[in-house]
């Protein structure tokens, strides 16, 4: 069977961001021009927003979630609210970042984060283990090159090697359990091996057909594809590389690192770990908790005496990607029988949430700076009220959405995770070591919350109650001053409404979950189809 | 005859394994960096030689030709342009073992479990005679793949499942974009140094 020309179709917003890369790489190099090429990029963005809200908006209707399989692609609310999101990140990173680079440099770096977000729309859709590698390097490889484009210096050199010697070792490890899991399951196909529809199917013939061959393989291919994504989204004890990257590299680039691979590698984990091997859950659930913890502890703990604003921000970002684990912890434990979930929607509004925050702190940052100077002590900010109130105002709002204070949108994404956390806890109050695990979860999250408060508290103290020591240069650009804009809205807008996006993430779950585990041992139901022209599509291109 | 006597297959087993492991630990025992490298050939060569006893020639073929021929003449050149004395040798902290040790046994350790812990896998085949080797030698099926035409699993009963087949050309196209983005990469690293007055670029 062919490629057919529905997947071709589907994947239009990729090839006109794929295709406008290459262009610009071609013609930036006949004519460098900042500005020119910089609105360009973000005009491409514009039609690929329209493009994308135009074939799929007539997709989801308010109620239903539906999910359907082109070629390797599946088609799903999740990957919708994603590409979307997707798309965004592109726009504020071409913002921010854009009058970073130097002149002739531009064309390069704004095709590069173009077909970065390509990959991150891609990770989105991967309904294949090697399409969903692939895409997965295709974040990575970007991503190398924009570490290397933001500045030359040792410092920045270091950093990059460091990044990308770890990030090859993560994906050799994701491969290798990716070979596991081809092993146990005989098909590189998400869904087709053990999607919702499926899983009694798969799971009931595997054990027949090959013994305990998936019961043998299971916790090391779940260990190697959590190694391999805890790379990704910078969880303990895959950190260590965080801390010293994100000091070398340049505020925009500490801003993107923060960001994209962390939203691929959670998107990554819920399709790949939750979603199409639920069989692992007994083990995943347990190993996540105890990521959760640690990742949050330690993040936080190391956070509380850093003194360079982007070592601080690394050790948060650490610390949020063990706020994340708790919702994929409670989505592993929704396998095991447990009736409450919610785990998949609180970790992708925690993700909206995140990403929001994290790159509006970065965009403050590199708007603070300057071409020749950058932002990087904390006591640099010392006093920054009276020089800035504006960008003091916006930075005092991200640092209180993370810190999780309400009722700015951090609060939401916390309470959201944590009492997905306690509705496990008791909803399983039957079974002991459940609850316990799942309280004592909720709690660990509670006090981090109260730790992370501190260091978050004192950069905002530092502002607005301390003398100013210097005079920033604040000549970040038009574009970050924009981007902190828009970073201000979402969080104050997800905060003030957050019943929207809370809606949405839960539609995407609806989308992405197994159905109940009590309905799946009835008779498979039919699998709602795609509304209109892709229904229909798998089999006629069956037998063309 | 003696030759007829002999078991070859598992001869030939036990001495690529051999080799396998025990250059695998020459590796980690050696000094010397280009040592290293060569060791390292010699260990991939040998468990090529493992893929080809195991009836997987393609794989087999792949890593001679990828592994020995590709990378490691790369690390070896790698090593030959950038090292700053004749001989680099490396000396391994004892901290540095301790780690290694660490996380190189418990993937080990994960490793054998998994491997003793497969019923099927802890005995000969019963029925060793039954088992036919693959026929095919040619590698058109893969072209084919990457092609974009699914070429195994055809008779896969259910339509959904069977829609969300596909062949690989998505992941190949894919793949030239990597490299696309790799050649801009490589071509920013290799320019010349003098850039910073010519841009007048930060630094």
């Amino acid at each position: 069977m062919f490629v057919d020309a529905e997947t071709i179709r589907l994947l239009w917003p990729e090839i006109i961001l794929i295709a406008m890369a290459s262009w610009i790489y071609i013609a930036g190099a006949f004519q460098p021009h900042r500005v020119w090429w910089t609105c360009f990029s973000l005009a491409v963005y514009g039609v690929v927003a329209y493009v994308l809200l135009g074939t799929e908006s007539t997709m989801w209707s308010a109620e239903t979630a539906l999910v359907g399989i082109s070629g390797p692609l599946r088609i799903d609310f999740l990957g919708f609210i994603l590409r979307c999101f997707a798309v965004l990140v592109g726009i504020l990173f071409t913002l921010i970042g854009a009058r970073g680079s130097s002149r002739q440099l531009t064309s390069e770096f704004l095709a590069t984060v173009m077909l970065l977000v390509a990959g991150l729309m891609l990770v989105a859709r991967a309904n294949d283990m090697v399409l969903l590698f692939v895409s997965l390097e295709m974040i990575s490889i970007p991503t190398y090159v924009l570490l290397y484009l933001g500045r030359r210096d040792r410092a920045n050199s270091e950093a990059t090697i460091k990044y990308f010697f770890l990030s090859i070792l993560s994906s050799g490890l994701f491969l290798y359990g990716l070979s596991f899991l081809y092993g146990i399951a005989g098909t590189t196909t998400l869904v087709g091996m053990m999607g919702q529809e499926s899983v009694q199917a798969a799971a009931a013939g595997f054990v027949q057909e090959g013994g305990e061959l998936y019961q043998a393989m299971a916790p090391i291919a779940l260990v190697l594809l959590m190694a391999g994504l805890g790379f990704k989204i910078a969880a303990v004890p895959f950190h260590f590389y965080a801390p010293d990257v994100y000091q070398g590299c340049s505020n925009a680039n500490a801003g993107l690192l923060a960001v994209a691979p962390k939203i691929a590698g959670v998107v990554a984990i819920l399709r790949l770990l939750v979603v199409a091997m639920p069989w692992a859950a007994d083990i995943g659930w347990q190993l996540a908790i105890v990521l959760a913890v640690l990742t949050m502890t330690i993040g936080n703990v190391c956070a509380l005496w850093q003194t360079n604003l982007r070592r601080l921000m690394a050790y948060s970002s650490i610390a949020h990607a063990g706020y994340m684990l708790i919702g994929i912890s409670v989505a592993f434990a929704f396998h095991e029988g447990t009736s409450a979930s919610g785990g998949i929607g609180a970790t992708l509004f925690y993700l909206l949430v995140y990403a929001c925050a994290s790159l509006g702190t970065f965009a403050v940052l590199v708007a603070l700076g300057s071409k020749e100077s950058e932002v990087s002590g904390l006591n640099e900010l010392a006093g920054l009220a009276g020089q800035r109130p504006a960008l003091a105002a916006a930075l005092a709002v991200f640092m209180f959405s993370l810190a999780g204070i309400p009722p700015l949108a951090g609060f939401w994404g916390k309470l959201t995770l944590f009492s997905s956390a306690v509705n496990t806890a008791t909803a399983t109050a039957d079974n002991a070591s459940f609850a316990a695990w799942f309280t004592l979860l909720a709690v660990a999250g509670a006090l981090n919350a109260a730790i992370a408060a501190a260091y978050y508290l004192r950069v905002v103290a530092k502002m607005y109650f301390r003398p100013a020591q210097g005079d920033l240069p604040a000549n970040g650009g038009l574009g970050a001053q924009a981007a902190v804009v828009v970073c201000v809205v979402l969080v104050l807008g997800l905060g003030l409404f957050p019943r929207i996006a809370v809606q949405v993430t839960h539609l995407a779950e609806a989308a992405v979950a197994p159905v109940d585990p009590g309905s799946l041992s009835a008779a498979a139901a039919p699998l709602p189809r795609l509304a209109g022209d892709v229904q229909g599509s798998d089999d006629a291109s069956w037998d063309r | 005859m003696i030759f007829a006597a002999m078991d070859w297959h598992a001869f030939f087993f036990w001495m690529f394994a051999l080799l396998t492991c025990g250059f695998a630990l020459a590796v980690l025992f050696s000094n010397n960096v280009v040592h290293m490298a060569f060791y390292l050939i010699l260990s991939l060569g040998a468990s090529a030689g493992l893929f080809f006893l195991a009836g997987a020639e393609f794989v087999g073929a792949m890593q001679l030709m990828i592994y020995v021929g590709g990378t490691l003449v790369l690390v070896i050149f790698g090593v030959m342009l950038t090292a700053q004395s004749r001989f680099v040798s490396m000396e391994t902290r004892s901290g540095e073992w301790v780690v290694a040790l660490g996380v190189g046994g418990s993937l080990l350790f994960m490793l054998m479990i998994t491997a003793f812990n497969v019923e099927d896998w802890r005995s000969p085949n019963p029925r060793q005679g039954e088992v036919t080797v693959a026929e095919t030698q040619v590698v058109s099926q893969i072209g084919l793949g990457f092609a974009g035409v699914r070429v195994d699993k055809l008779d896969q009963p259910d339509g959904q499942l069977r829609g969300g087949m596909s062949g690989y050309l998505l992941p190949f196209v894919i793949v030239s974009i990597h490299l696309l983005v790799v050649l801009i990469g490589a071509a920013y690293m290799a320019r010349t140094k003098r850039r910073k007055d010519v841009s007048g670029g930060r630094s």
